[in-house]
């Protein structure tokens, strides 16, 4: 592939696809990252415990992993 | 000649106390019990409260209620539980703000570009939600969890020290009572003094590892609850051998 070859791809149609593909694999890897967080603190909960906090910890890690879930549903659809 | 010296004894009782004052008599029996329904709090100092549910996200707990630990044994009761000083997370409080503003004045200089002018707005979106999505995960949850999983607990028979270093990696270390041969408190610069926290070294005896508790507040109070608890252990301890050897 030439350099001309490899500039003109960004020229075509296929440059929403190669932004759509990207985007979705950050979101991707963002969410595992989320994923390791939320169990890292149902882990951690278990090993400290703290009555009445330590559960709404654990549900904002879950609605921060749900919130990555939407987002990546949603650049699939809208993008 | 009249000694003044020698307090007189009938005026002392003939003196009342103040209302909603514990009595004499229970403070006798009991000083650090909880008041009794009725009873005003605060004749004792608010380090001796006895176990009721910790404030949340409290740094700094005597005889918390509401704490547990996995290992923590049948007889083992939690007297003194740590974090670092809230005043420790300002740092990243202030770096999540500026942050989360920055979109705010980085857009109209962003859309000046030529090739984010023609972004869709649905692209636009997607990137504007994800950004604050990684700031919320990256930095705030983060940070956060790492000062509330930071925790150094002394119980009436060790002291825990759990050490969550980042997301992938935590650290948990314990000793007991009894193999602790000294306990040092270091306090030092402005922010410290203003808020009264520092660190808390304690050497134990042999390979057993060494404890530091960073930053947690009202350090001298930690290091003699602690040595209070070691003289408890110790003498519970010399007790126990000597019912052995009565036994024997």
């Amino acid at each position: 592939m030439t350099p001309d070859d490899f500039l003109g791809i960004f020229q075509l149609d296929l440059l929403p696809l190669i932004v759509k593909l990207f985007v979705l694999l950050l979101i991707f890897l963002y969410g595992i990252f989320a994923a390791v967080v939320m169990r890292q603190i149902q882990i951690m909960n278990r090993v400290v415990t703290e009555v009445g906090f330590s559960p709404l910890l654990f549900t904002v890690a879950l609605f921060h992993f749900g919130a990555v879930v939407a987002l990546f549903i949603l650049a699939l659809l809208l993008i | 000649m009249p000694d003044i010296f020698i307090a007189d004894d009938t005026e002392d009782e003939s003196r009342e106390l103040p209302k909603g004052a514990p009595s004499i008599e229970k403070l006798e029996k009991d000083p650090l019990a909880p008041p009794l329904e009725g009873e005003k709090p605060g004749f004792l100092p608010e380090i001796h409260h006895a176990k009721h549910n910790m404030f949340p996200l409290s740094a700094f707990a005597v005889d918390p209620g509401g704490v547990s630990f996995a290992t923590q044994g049948e007889n083992e009761e939690v007297h003194l539980f740590l974090r670092r000083h809230f005043v420790t997370n300002i740092p990243w409080i202030i770096f999540s703000i500026i942050l989360f503003v920055l979109p705010l004045f980085a857009f109209p200089f962003l859309r000046s570009l030529p090739f984010i002018a023609d972004t869709s707005p649905a692209l636009a979106f997607i990137l504007l939600a994800f950004y604050y999505i990684i700031i919320f995960g990256t930095v705030v949850l983060a940070s956060f969890i790492n000062w509330y999983f930071n925790v150094y607990i002394v119980t009436n028979e060790r002291v825990i020290d759990v050490d969550f270093v980042n997301i992938l990696y935590r650290e948990v270390s314990a000793t007991r009572l009894n193999l602790i041969q000294d306990v040092t408190s270091k306090t030092g610069g402005v922010v410290r003094a203003i808020f009264n926290y520092g660190d808390v070294f304690i050497q134990t005896a042999g390979s057993e590892v060494n404890f530091d508790f960073h930053a947690v507040p009202h350090p001298q109070e930690v290091s003699h609850e602690i040595e209070k608890l070691m003289e408890k252990a110790r003498t519970k301890e010399g007790v126990s051998d000597i019912e052995e050897q009565i036994e024997k």
